[in-house]
């Protein structure tokens, strides 16, 4: 299909960006509306759920030798068995992928350019995904390289200058409301961004050096899970929880409160900046994804064919996905999670367990 | 009525790109359902620029997670 390949330090980079990507602006409202003060434990402890999902996955991978999930499930179920559960796979990245440019649109739209028509806005910033997505995955990794210290420096800008106006004692009561709000909210940053990792499964073979893939996969959805930690946190400690809860966008908002030395204000487009690299590289991943995974259920040699065609099909589906914020909430709040599950957990665990039969057949058999 | 010419100029565009280079190296196969998914998609841009009502997949995704929900109590 494709004879690029990348370093495991580029896939770490990646699996950063797309930990972060559009859960920097999805994952803090949600979790601090159920568990309040206390999202930050919610998160962590997501993170430590997310490294056990991860290890779950490094182990399909390491097992599929070289298969991407699709060819994994079509050579250990077959082929018409194997279709089956890649479409359902194939369906949740491709709607994944349709949803997170839908996101950045809506915040471009609702805090940037509010003139401009959402659809503009999606073709604009889908563009470049295209461009990405066809020149493959080899550009895809250089370009998480170059972005990487961009992203750290503005991180550390957003810390830095917010820090003035942290308020430790938005930290209190500790476990006021008890643990059970607090590990349900877990399910929120369980489903958006862990679970969604299942779409890295059609990048894994492209990676040089198995151990270091594996560890780098951990390694960066640790550090990228601690940015959203350290996000959440700090519109916590910023505005406080009730705030937090109120503003679609709590991240701006902090933005939006720094000032440095009462002349520099106004920075809150430097966190734009930030979610704008992080969901690019969620996006191209999930695009790239969906395509070679596109051609490889319809036995294709090359994915670039689809990139166009399936693209006009992302942005469309970005549009008629969801009427309004009101029915992506209520979709994300009562359905994402199972959804994200069912494809994100039961269905790698039928793959590890086709994987295992397999590799015990042939054991015996040789 | 402008939109809906320039998504078609647009489709008719991705295909003579396509067209060119695919059958030029014989690619028959790839050809084939790239050009299917281009007239499906441009169809339906279309029909979205016209305002007609589309129905949404999650809808379907969440009917039938709720159906799971509610045999699971959840």
């Amino acid at each position: 299909m494709d004879n690029q390949t990348i370093s495991p330090r580029q896939f770490m980079f990646l699996v950063i960006f797309f930990t972060i990507g559009s859960s920097i602006l999805i994952v803090p409202g949600p979790v601090t509306e159920q568990a309040k003060q206390d999202s930050w434990m919610s998160i962590l402890l997501s993170i430590l759920i997310g490294v056990a999902i991860i290890i779950l996955y490094n182990k399909i991978g390491e097992l599929s030798a070289g298969k991407t999930f699709i060819e994994a499930f079509n050579d250990v179920f077959g082929n018409w068995v194997g279709r089956l559960f890649s479409s359902f796979y194939l369906v949740f990245v491709y709607i994944l992928a349709a949803l997170v440019l839908r996101n950045i649109g809506d915040f471009m739209t609702s805090q940037i350019m509010p003139a401009t028509p959402l659809q503009f806005t999606h073709i604009l910033f889908f563009v470049v995904v295209l461009g990405g997505t066809f020149l493959g995955i080899e550009v895809i990794g250089r370009s998480s390289e170059i972005f990487m210290p961009w992203m750290i420096l503005l991180l550390l800008f957003l810390f830095l200058f917010s820090s003035p106006q942290i308020s430790m004692d938005n930290f209190k009561p500790i476990l006021g409301d008890g643990v059970s709000p607090m590990l349900s909210a877990s399910k929120v940053m369980i489903s958006s961004p862990i679970l969604e990792m299942v779409a890295l499964l059609m990048i894994f073979p492209y990676v040089k050096e198995l151990k270091q893939t594996k560890k780098g996969w951990i390694i960066g959805s640790v550090i990228g899970g601690s940015v959203l930690l350290g996000i959440t946190s700090l519109c916590i400690l910023v505005l406080g929880s009730d705030l937090t809860i109120m503003n679609t966008y709590p991240t701006y908002r902090i933005g939006e409160k720094i000032s440095v030395a009462g002349f520099l204000e106004g920075l809150e487009i430097f966190i734009a900046i930030i979610w704008m690299m992080t969901i690019f590289f969620k996006l191209i991943v999930l695009y790239y994804a969906s395509t070679v995974g596109f051609a490889q259920f319809l036995s294709l040699d090359d994915y670039r064919p689809l990139v166009l065609p399936l693209g006009m099909g992302t942005i469309i589906l970005s549009i008629i996905s969801y009427p309004d914020v009101a029915y992506f909430e209520s979709f994300v709040g009562e359905i994402w999670f199972s959804y994200a599950l069912s494809i994100g957990f039961i269905l790698p665990l039928i793959l590890l367990a086709g994987l295992l039969i397999k590799k015990k057949i042939k054991q015996k058999g040789a | 009525m402008w939109s809906s010419i320039a998504i078609f100029l647009i489709g008719a565009g991705i295909f003579l790109f396509q067209f060119k280079k695919l059958y030029k190296n014989k690619k028959m196969k790839e050809l084939w359902w790239s050009s299917s998914i281009l007239v499906a998609t441009t169809f339906i841009s279309i029909l979205e620029s016209r305002g007609v009502d589309l129905p949404n997949p999650l809808d379907y995704i969440w009917s039938f997670y709720s159906t799971i929900h509610s045999w699971f109590g959840l």
